[in-house]
């Protein structure tokens, strides 16, 4: 095991005179023959490459447009009832047809959709930052603390999450986008944070930060232009992995009752208002449905594309 | 060894005693209670009653001693707030032996039927199989289980009317709450078994394995399926925190009188000793769950072995990391 203290940057132990030997110069080698790209523009070109990564960006792209602007340029206010128009038919006036209470569908699918995306997003991104913090803060201090850190980590991560959501949906007794962002944040931060710390600690015992610290880069140095540009790859494409559970699970819970509350709407409150007139009324489950499986695709897809490019170890 | 299972299973009642104990501080400390509405019009001494027979009246970390002494003593976990006279581990001895049947076949076709797709799909990479494993796995993994079920329940039972539409005690009554139950842990297992099987196959060894002149089969039971496996242990603890999930919905969907139908009754209806209950019985199936994960570990892979014999393993260092 390398040390995990603190003084990292000073500590000699483990190093011996051999790993230090002149192992001959080839000149030759130096010669750049291609011109220099950094890494976002190689991350990038491989991404081009992988056309359903980009089919899935596109996709992204569409939604999130339609998410924007659906609810603005529908005929009709998201949440106006009109009993008149109860269960109207798809037609030119209401282009995905209108609910029970003759609320125009195509306004609150994209609604609901800015919701849906919303928690998704935001919640994977507060994920992020705890878990990049946290891992952080274990990797750099180590010994004991890291220890400590991450006993807590283990024991959070023991817990069933959705249990966790749905306990506390019940204690806040307020039901919305803050008490699902807080329920779905708060134990599940803890996958990030053990990656980072993992890949932090590997990379502070790789031979290139060894060279920065010979050469008398100081620590703050070194994290900032070495672990965090190293670590970032894998966390956007963690992040890109996690939005979509995060939707699945919003949707798993407006479903049960527990998540967003009418009149405000998502997917997941869609589906399950749906449900009971499946049989009589299918467009309404249809929509919203497919919106969900479209933004799995979408973030799936990029996911698988974005591992691959910015990932190289993952890389086949 | 034997140190070091003691020591696991230690620390598996140690993180139960802990969620169980948050979970019972955090549904008492919401404002109101379940016996508020129903006790409003009535005389004072008649509510004084009714919450001295549930312990309601007692200052709460008294609650908290007598619901682990009437566990210990009577391994009862109380009487439910919404059932009169109803013990909730009756429910759970009723209901239980439902929803675990259910995941166990959802659990053990899914995770077969994923694995074998994957390894189908790795190694026909790029042919017909590989296509057809990559839909099935897209398709699990956008598609929510309630659209699923939805439309399963249209097609096969009112369109067709191939399956009985509610009911429950006969075989057919499996069938399709169980397909929806399956789809996604074969959407997981392909997809993960056809990444890692890729992975083997380019190593040296099975190179090695090929120019011996070994046969296929062998190569590929003996040397990429038990490698193979190895991560697809790890992800089973997970999967049966997902299949408790599940079963909330399914069950709720297709009318089955299991657990998670009387889980989320117990939720909306605020029957605060049920919930505890039974999120005392679900994480002690995920945790539990998890411990054998780690046992598993122990006799497949020699290299957990020697960690434990050289005392360098952690009693939590094999915790998931999704779930």
């Amino acid at each position: 095991m390398s040390p995990m203290n603190s003084d990292w940057v000073n500590n000699t132990e483990g190093l011996t005179p051999e790993m230090f030997k002149t192992v001959g110069v080839d000149t030759t080698k130096d010669r750049v023959l291609r011109p220099h790209i950094s890494y976002w523009q190689d991350a990038w070109r491989r991404f081009r490459k992988n056309k359903l990564a980009v089919f899935g960006l596109i996709l992204l792209i569409f939604l999130t447009v339609m998410v924007i602007f659906g609810p603005i340029i529908a005929p009709h206010p998201h949440q106006d009832t009109n009993i008149k128009e109860s269960y109207h038919p798809i037609d030119s006036e209401y282009w995905f047809g209108a609910d029970k209470l003759g609320r125009d569908y195509f306004a609150r699918v994209w609604q609901g959709g800015r919701v849906s995306i919303f928690i998704g997003i935001t919640g994977a991104l507060i994920c992020a930052v705890i878990g990049c913090i946290y891992g952080g803060v274990a990797s750099y201090f180590g010994g004991r603390i890291d220890t400590f850190m991450m006993r807590i980590v283990e024991i959070l991560s023991s817990i069933p999450y959705l249990l966790v959501v749905i306990l506390l949906s019940m204690w806040m007794d307020a039901k919305g986008v803050k008490t699902l962002l807080l329920a779905m944040t708060l134990t599940g931060w803890t996958g990030i944070a053990r990656l980072v710390r993992s890949q932090m600690i590997t990379l502070r015992n790789s031979d290139y930060v060894l060279a920065a610290r010979l050469l008398g880069v100081r620590p703050m140095k070194i994290v900032t232009s070495h672990l965090i540009p190293n670590t970032i790859g894998i966390i956007i494409v963690n992040i890109t992995f996690r939005v979509p559970s995060l939707i699945f699970s919003e949707a798993f819970l407006s479903f049960l009752g527990l998540g967003i509350q009418a009149p405000d709407t998502s997917w997941g409150a869609l589906c399950s208002a749906a449900q009971t007139v499946f049989t009589f009324k299918p467009y309404l489950m249809f929509f919203p449905a497919i919106c969900i499986a479209l933004t799995m695709l979408a973030f799936t897809l990029m996911g698988d594309g974005l591992r691959d490019a910015l990932d190289p170890r993952q890389r086949k | 060894m034997l140190k070091y299972v003691l020591k696991r299973i230690l620390y598996m009642f140690l993180v139960l005693f802990i969620v169980v104990s948050i979970t019972f501080f955090m549904i008492h400390s919401i404002p109101g209670d379940p016996l508020t509405a129903s006790v409003e019009n009535l005389p004072k001494a008649t509510r004084e009653n009714y919450y001295a027979r549930y312990g309601l009246d007692q200052p709460l970390f008294i609650q908290y001693i007598r619901f682990w002494k009437l566990f210990f003593t009577e391994g009862s976990l109380g009487e439910s707030l919404k059932y009169p006279g109803r013990m909730v581990e009756e429910f759970i001895y009723k209901y239980a032996p439902v929803s675990f049947g259910l995941g166990i076949w959802g659990l053990v076709i899914g995770v077969t039927l994923g694995i074998l797709l994957g390894i189908m799909a790795a190694l026909h990479k790029n042919r017909l199989p590989d296509y057809l494993a990559t839909l099935i796995a897209l398709i699990g993994t956008c598609i929510p289980a309630f659209v699923l079920a939805s439309l399963v329940q249209y097609y096969f039972t009112v369109k067709h009317m191939w399956f009985p539409t509610a009911g429950w005690g006969k075989p057919i009554h499996y069938v399709l709450p169980v397909l929806c139950m399956t789809l996604g842990p074969i959407a997981t297992y392909c997809r993960y078994m056809k990444s890692t099987t890729l992975d083997i196959i380019g190593q040296d060894y099975i190179l090695t394995a090929e120019s011996k002149g070994l046969r296929r089969p062998t190569i590929i039971l003996r040397h990429v399926l038990r490698n193979t496996l190895m991560p697809i242990v790890t992800m089973l603890a997970p999967s049966v925190a997902g299949l408790l999930g599940g079963s909330f919905i399914i069950e709720s969907m297709f009318a089955i009188p299991g657990l998670g139908t009387y889980f989320v009754k117990a939720i909306n209806s605020r029957d605060y000793t049920m919930v505890i209950g039974m999120n005392f019985l679900f994480t002690a199936t995920y945790v539990f769950s998890l411990l054998v994960v780690d046992l598993l570990y122990l006799v497949i892979d020699p290299r957990v072995r020697l960690e434990v014999k050289q005392n360098r393993r952690s009693v939590a260092s094999n915790v998931p990391d999704e779930q």
